[in-house]
């Protein structure tokens, strides 16, 4: 069966990189005694995939990996089992059944939420931010850019400042080139979204 | 977290009701810098507790090139560098690791360091320390009931008196401390602690697997080896035992791989055993069990057809010397045979990747013994072009790798003068022109690193003011390329008037004391005197299954016992 597991991670988790991250779900995954599936060869490797990889840096109260298991398993237990022996900064907010049929979550990957926590008061240059129709900076490779085609949705109050952005394969911004326009702050992803023929919803709409 | 020492500690002590064993780590230089800028201190990673805050403070002295960093790891910790200048109110700073064998460089800094194993004597230590703090905590009374538990060496109470030669005159134990002090060896190494739980960090450490003990001590006596003299007697883990702990540890980390350690994995007597048992156990679980160089033969048919599907993808082997002269000198027991055999099969099990280890300015070598590397290296890319061609898919690559040969305190060598380092130079250039050969890498080891190596690993105490100017003027991290600079320690042997080449590359008396002839590790001066000897005369020393050498372990060595 294949399974949808929806997480979140904090604190010191939130400075894991992504290919640690993996290797810290691969080890969780096989501590739980889950029966995750094995990938065939001299290496084999249980058989799972991140919808979106995650910033170093960056909390999240709704990231997504999806992991195929050997037989199927009843509602509640890959929460239970995991939550157990998963580390203390990252939990596992819900899983679900997976359509055998369903594309892969990379493939759908379409949007992702983010709250951008600043020390001051940023709502004046954010709203200034969101009222142009074209904002041109620098990406993270250098290039010039309008970020505004990135930005989905947005608002600002105080020093909170909440952002939809693109984050498909084909069109994806990181938030920490808005975050450069704006100051220094602390990045949360809330939620990923998928696009399911043309309609956006959040990722776990997938699991049943 | 790949060193095993530490997390057999780490896990033990915290096994005690009333210890709590945190962990603190060098910061890396920018991050050194930071504290340094802000003031804050250096913290333990489980609390956030700064180091001057705690009790003891433990330090792993594992190699020579790592005590200035010791140094800023104590000063970050904001805890005074020397052991005269902490009362009782700052921890106690003790030292234990392969390089306490001789830690006099370090003397002025440390209160204590535990010889030989810790995993009994350090819960001792602390079950004394709990006991003086419940009746008002003295440091001088408390070093004084310390020193008379077996294996703990308090450098102060140990006053050296220096020749006009500059060499060691005598030694005089004070404050009630015995004459020497004696190594510490858990008598059931079988029975003692074993790691259930190691700590699990995020990201990829070196050895980042299950780790198992199969043995401690070596009785196969090559001359330089430290290891092999100092980790004796010989002792073994039951087999039954290891596949046991290898399933809590599976069980508590989600690990993938298991691995066998020891100074020589393929001399222990249980191997059939362990390896059947662990192949059948975790083979279904996906957990690949890595296992030393070994032959099929000899093993049961399900576990040797079970060996082989295991695909090679390399060989590291170390013939240390390039001919058999030199290999009898050292007492390197391997043939050349042993050598093309080893090379033939793995090259037939698929491994295309072949690492070969040297060491040059041996006692004796001469450019001869140069040459005879440079042919081994030849006949083992001959044997790949000898395969059938239907086999010899994938290009063969051959890595060289030549150490510079630091003689090492508690080992037949350690009378020995190292090779300068300008000599040293001239064999690396040798060696560099003669290995250019298609697909042989040649790579070596610092002089100027050596050099230094040579001097920390048999200095005195004079050598303590020589790394704490050395650390003034900068030097952290040495072992690490880019950080090192040899300026520094020229001028802070200079500044304490201290002639390196003195401890480096003096040829010493049979009849010196020894800066470190106060520590007991239970080897015989005389013995080591009698491997000198043999060295020279080019003969070797059979391995201690073939019989007792008498090295000096008379009692808890189970080859002595046998024999008598």
């Amino acid at each position: 069966m294949r399974a949808i597991i929806k997480y979140a991670r904090s604190g010191a988790a939130s400075y894991v990189s992504h290919l640690d991250m993996q290797r810290a779900f691969a080890r969780g995954l096989r501590r739980s005694g889950l029966p995750v599936s094995f990938s065939e060869g001299f290496n084999p490797h249980i058989v799972m995939s991140f919808a979106s990889p995650l910033s170093v840096g960056y909390a999240t109260m709704g990231d997504y990996l999806e992991v195929k298991f050997e037989r199927e398993i009843l509602n509640g237990v890959i929460e239970r089992e995991l939550s157990a022996v998963m580390p203390a900064d990252i939990s596992i907010v819900r899983a679900g059944r997976l359509a055998d049929n369903a594309p892969k979550l990379m493939a759908v990957n379409s949007s992702a939420l983010y709250v951008l926590d600043f020390k001051s008061d940023v709502s004046a240059a954010a709203k200034e931010f969101f009222a142009q129709s074209e904002f041109i900076a620098e990406d993270r490779k250098g290039r010039s850019i309008d970020v505004k085609k990135y930005v989905l949705d947005g608002e600002a109050s105080g020093g909170k400042v909440t952002l939809r952005l693109s984050n498909s394969s084909e069109k994806a911004l990181n938030p920490a080139v808005i975050a450069s326009i704006l100051g220094e702050c602390a990045i949360t992803r809330i939620e990923c979204f998928a696009n399911i023929n043309g309609e956006e919803l959040p990722f776990y709409m997938l699991g049943k | 977290m790949s060193h095993m020492g530490s997390m057999i500690l780490y896990e033990l002590l915290n096994s005690k009701e009333d210890i709590y064993a945190q962990r603190c780590f060098a910061p890396w230089s920018d991050m050194g810098a930071e504290l340094k800028k802000t003031g804050e201190p250096l913290c333990s990673v489980e609390e956030d507790k700064p180091l001057c805050e705690f009790d003891i403070v433990g330090m792993n002295l594992s190699y020579e090139m790592c005590y200035t960093t010791v140094l800023y790891m104590l000063e970050l910790g904001n805890i005074p560098l020397h052991s005269k200048d902490r009362d009782g109110s700052f921890p106690l700073v003790i030292g234990g690791g392969s390089c306490v064998v001789n830690p006099e460089p370090m003397a002025d800094f440390f209160d204590i360091f535990v010889i030989g194993e810790a995993e009994e004597a350090l819960p001792e230590l602390c079950t004394l320390y709990i006991a003086h703090k419940q009746k008002g905590y003295d440091k001088q009374a408390f070093l004084e009931a310390a020193c008379k538990i077996k294996g703990i060496y308090v450098p102060a109470f140990y006053e050296v008196l220096y020749n006009e030669d500059g060499t060691v005159k005598s030694y005089t134990a004070i404050n009630g401390a015995p004459e020497r002090v004696e190594k510490r060896v858990i008598a059931d190494f079988d029975g003692s602690f074993k790691i259930k739980r190691p700590v699990l960090p995020y990201i990829n450490t070196v050895h980042d697997r299950c780790v198992l003990e199969i043995m401690r001590g070596c009785t196969r006596g090559c001359r330089f080896c430290q290891a092999g003299y100092i980790y004796r007697p010989l002792r073994e883990t039951h087999a039954a035992k290891l596949i046991s702990q290898a399933r809590e540890i599976i069980k508590n980390t989600g690990y993938d791989e298991i691995s066998l350690a020891s100074l020589s994995s393929g001399d222990y007597t249980q191997l059939q055993e362990l390896a059947g048992g662990l192949l059948n156990e975790f083979e279904g679980k996906r957990v690949s069990v890595s296992l030393p160089s070994m032959r099929a033969d000899g093993f049961a048919p399900e576990t040797a057809e079970k060996l082989q599907k295991v695909r090679r993808t390399g060989l590291t082997f170390a013939p240390e010397a390039g001919t058999q002269r030199l290999r009898d000198v050292i007492n390197k027991n391997v043939t050349e045979e042993d050598i093309t055999k080893t090379v033939r099969q793995a090259l037939l099990s698929g491994a295309r990747t072949i690492k070969l280890y040297f060491m040059i300015g041996l006692p004796t070598e001469t450019y001869e013994d140069l040459d005879g590397i440079v042919s081994l290296v030849r006949e083992v890319r001959e044997l790949y072009y000898e395969l059938p061609k239907e086999q010899r898919r994938g290009a063969l690559s051959i890595s060289v790798s030549a150490a510079n040969f630091v003689p090492k305190p508690m080992t037949a060598f350690q009378w020995e003068p190292q090779d300068t380092m300008e000599s040293l130079r001239q064999k690396h250039v040798y060696l560099k022109s003669r290995l250019k050969i298609k697909g042989v890498k040649f790579s070596y080891h610092d002089a100027d690193l050596s050099f230094l190596e040579a001097v920390f690993a048999r200095g005195d105490r004079r050598l303590c003011g020589v790394l704490l100017s050395a650390y003034k003027s900068g030097a952290v991290f040495d072992s690490w390329q880019d950080k090192f600079e040899m300026e520094r320690y020229i001028k802070a042997f200079d500044e304490n008037g201290v002639e390196p080449a003195f401890y480096a590359n003096r040829n010493r008396e049979s009849g010196e004391l020894f800066p470190w002839d106060m520590l007991d590790y239970h080897i015989d001066k005389a013995f080591l005197l009698r491997e000198r000897i043999r060295a020279a005369g080019e003969k070797t020393t059979k391995d201690c299954r073939g019989g007792c050498n008498g090295c000096g372990w008379e009692k808890g060595c189970n080859i002595a016992e046998a024999g008598k």
